[in-house]
C-alpha cells in the first residue's frame, strides 16, 4: 500500500492522543537504549510504510504485536486516514487474554515495539 | 410472553421518533470509560427498546448497553478511541435507528469541584481554586474552565471568564464591596481530538467581600 494520499495530521492527532499511550503500556519500564538497533524514516510515507511493517509483520522472537491494543488502534487510524487503506486483517473477535498467554513480552517483542515508537517520535517531528 | 408491542403496535412503533442524543466521559472509573444515551423525546414508550454499539472497539464487533430508568449506559474499556461507531436502537432485534457517533467527539467532562475563593487583603484581590479530576486522566486532560459568578441579588447578571488553568484572580475594585457572591465553573474539551459538551456545573461557593473596594474608599 502506498501510504502517500493518507492523511497524516489525522494520523499524527490519534498517535499524539491515543496510539503513544498504548505503546507507552506495552514498554513500560523499558528504554530505548536497551536496545543497539536503530531504526530511521525518510518521510511521511516512508515512516508509515515501516510502521506497518513493525506493526503488522513478525520477525524472529515475535510472532506479531498485531492484536495488542496499540496495533488494532494503529490498524483503525490507518484506515480512518489512508484512502483504501485494508491493511492486513486483524480477527477482532479472537479474545486478548488467550493471545497474550501465548506471547508473552519477550525482549523480542519489546525491542520492536520500542523502534516502533521511534518510528511513530520520527513521523510526528516531520511536518 | 407479553411484549411490550403487540401486532399492530408494530406499526405505530414505526412511527415512534427514535432519535435520540449521547455523550461519552472517558476513564470515569480507571480506564473505565462511560457512554450514555438517552432518547431525544422523553415520553418515548422505551419498553423492550435496546442500544447497541457496533465499530471503533477493541476485541468485539459489537456491545449492548444496560438500561436505568431513562438512560442507557456501556461502562467499558474497549472503545479504541479511533473511527467511527454505529449505534442502533433496536427493538427485538430490529434495527429501528441507527447513528454514526465518534466516542472522542462526543466528551462530556466530568464536572469540577471543590471551588474555594481565598481573599488576599494586602493584595486587594480574591483567588478562585477549583479542582477536576481531568488533571489526572491520560485523554482528555485539555479542558477549558468557564468561571461563571453573580452577586447573589442579581438573579441572571452572571459574569463569565474562560481559561485553562484552575486558578484564578478577581480584583477586588471589580466587585460590589460587603456583597454576598455565588460562583460555580464547568469544563469543556479543549484539544482538537477530543471534543464534546459542557459538563455539568460544579457545587457552588458562596462569599461575602469586604467593606471597602480596595482602593481605600467605602461605596
Amino acid at each position: 500500500y502506498n501510504f502517500t494520499d493518507c492523511d497524516f495530521k489525522k494520523i499524527k492527532e490519534s498517535y499524539r492522543n491515543i496510539i503513544y499511550q498504548e505503546l507507552n503500556n506495552y514498554t513500560k519500564g523499558t528504554k530505548a537504549i536497551d536496545f543497539d538497533h536503530f531504526v530511521y524514516c525518510e518521510d511521511q510515507p516512508d515512516c508509515l510504510s515501516k510502521i506497518q511493517s513493525l506493526t503488522f509483520e513478525g520477525r524472529p522472537g515475535c510472532a506479531a504485536p498485531a492484536r495488542e491494543a496499540f496495533a488494532v488502534r494503529t490498524h483503525a487510524a490507518l484506515a480512518a486516514a489512508c484512502p483504501g487503506y485494508r491493511g492486513p486483517q486483524i480477527n477482532n473477535t479472537q479474545t486478548m487474554r488467550k493471545i497474550r498467554k501465548r506471547q508473552i513480552k519477550r525482549k523480542e517483542c519489546l525491542e520492536q515495539v520500542t523502534y516502533l515508537k521511534e518510528l511513530w517520535q520520527r513521523l510526528s517531528r516531520i511536518s | 410472553g407479553e411484549s411490550g408491542y403487540a401486532e399492530n403496535d408494530f406499526d405505530d412503533a414505526e412511527l415512534d421518533d427514535y432519535s435520540f442524543s449521547c455523550y461519552s466521559q472517558l476513564e470515569v472509573d480507571g480506564l473505565q470509560h462511560l457512554l450514555t444515551c438517552m432518547f431525544d423525546d422523553s415520553d418515548i414508550n422505551s419498553t423492550n427498546l435496546e442500544f447497541e454499539i457496533c465499530g471503533a472497539l477493541l476485541d468485539v464487533d459489537c456491545l449492548n448497553f444496560n438500561k436505568l430508568q431513562e438512560r442507557y449506559f456501556l461502562k467499558t474499556k474497549k472503545f479504541l478511541l479511533i473511527g467511527d461507531s454505529k449505534i442502533c436502537v433496536k427493538l427485538e432485534k430490529k434495527n429501528m435507528t441507527c447513528r454514526k457517533v465518534n466516542i472522542v467527539k462526543i466528551v462530556k467532562p466530568e464536572a469540577p469541584f471543590d471551588v474555594r475563593v481565598v481573599y488576599r487583603e494586602g493584595a486587594n484581590d480574591f483567588v478562585v481554586t477549583f479542582n477536576t479530576s481531568h488533571l489526572q486522566k491520560k485523554y482528555v486532560k485539555v479542558l477549558i474552565h468557564e468561571v461563571a459568578y453573580r452577586q447573589e441579588k442579581n438573579e441572571n447578571n452572571w459574569m463569565r471568564v474562560n481559561l485553562t488553568s484552575t486558578k484564578l484572580t478577581l480584583l477586588q475594585r471589580k466587585l460590589q464591596p460587603n456583597a454576598m457572591y455565588e460562583i460555580k465553573v464547568r469544563s469543556i474539551p479543549y484539544a482538537n481530538y477530543f471534543e464534546g459538551f459542557w459538563s455539568e456545573w460544579s457545587p457552588s461557593f458562596h462569599f461575602r467581600t469586604p467593606e471597602t473596594n480596595g482602593t481605600g474608599e467605602t461605596d
